[in-house]
């Protein structure tokens, strides 16, 4: 969930142990302003985000919370998806033009390596010769999603695998 | 099962069911292949997750292929 600005800014400010004070003292502004702000009553001049963020050692992307989200994470185990509504998808972007796309419902997967069934084997993709299948069923079990692999050989190949 | 097959010339679409795949054809080649790590009750629980796994994703294409030349093959569980 998208943090709000007087959010986000007020826990960088507690983290860099900066009093509202302080922060008023440095920017030129009234610790009205500053508390204002941190309950998301009013917004900072424009002007004014490149010295916040240098004072609380961030980006202006975090203050404003529109940084991406790290590609990958762990979903904490009450908030899971259950195995069978996941999928595994495979994306290969070869050298020479063709475009591979798979999408493995998790539940498949794992009882298709428990079979003994292998994806890299089935799929004779070079790139894929190097990946771990059963490592990554482990990771998705303890709640790892978004890109786990992503593969650029030196042939020009391109492998990405997402769980979803 | 479907397949779509879409060439320059032509569009081609395949339709079986399931459970060829699942029962003669994969028991004969799983069994002849793993050296007995795949066994009967193994096939069972594999057929028992594809069709649970068409019921959570209905009309899932599990496999896309675009090739350079613009064919295009997909499948769908």
């Amino acid at each position: 969930m998208k943090s709000s600005f007087g959010k986000q800014f007020s826990n960088l400010r507690k983290e860099k142990k900066l009093t509202q004070e302080r922060i008023a003292d440095q920017l030129g502004v009234s610790s009205q302003a500053v508390s204002k702000w941190e309950n998301d009553l009013s917004y900072p001049d424009i002007e004014l985000l490149p010295e916040i963020a240098e004072l609380l050692g961030t980006s202006i992307d975090e203050l404003l919370g529109t940084k991406k989200d790290t590609e990958i994470m762990i979903v904490p185990e009450q908030e899971r998806k259950h195995i069978d509504e996941l999928i595994l998808k495979i994306i290969i972007n070869s050298n020479d033009g063709d475009k591979v796309r798979v999408n493995i419902p998790v539940a498949l997967l794992k009882i298709g390596i428990e079979i003994g069934m292998n994806p890299q084997v089935t799929s004779n993709h070079d790139s894929l010769k190097n990946i771990n299948f059963s490592e990554i069923l482990t990771m998705i079990e303890k709640g790892v999603i978004g890109k786990l692999v992503e593969i650029e050989s030196s042939d020009g190949d391109c492998v990405e695998i997402f769980v979803e | 099962m479907k397949i779509l097959i879409n060439t320059e010339n032509k569009s081609r679409k395949i339709i079986f069911p399931t459970f060829l795949i699942t029962t003669k054809f994969a028991m004969k080649k799983l069994l002849s292949e793993t050296n007995g790590i795949v066994t009967r009750t193994k096939v069972k629980e594999f057929r028992k997750a594809v069709r649970k796994a068409r019921n959570t994703f209905p009309n899932l294409e599990i496999i896309h292929v675009e090739e350079a030349d613009g064919t295009t093959v997909s499948i769908y569980l």
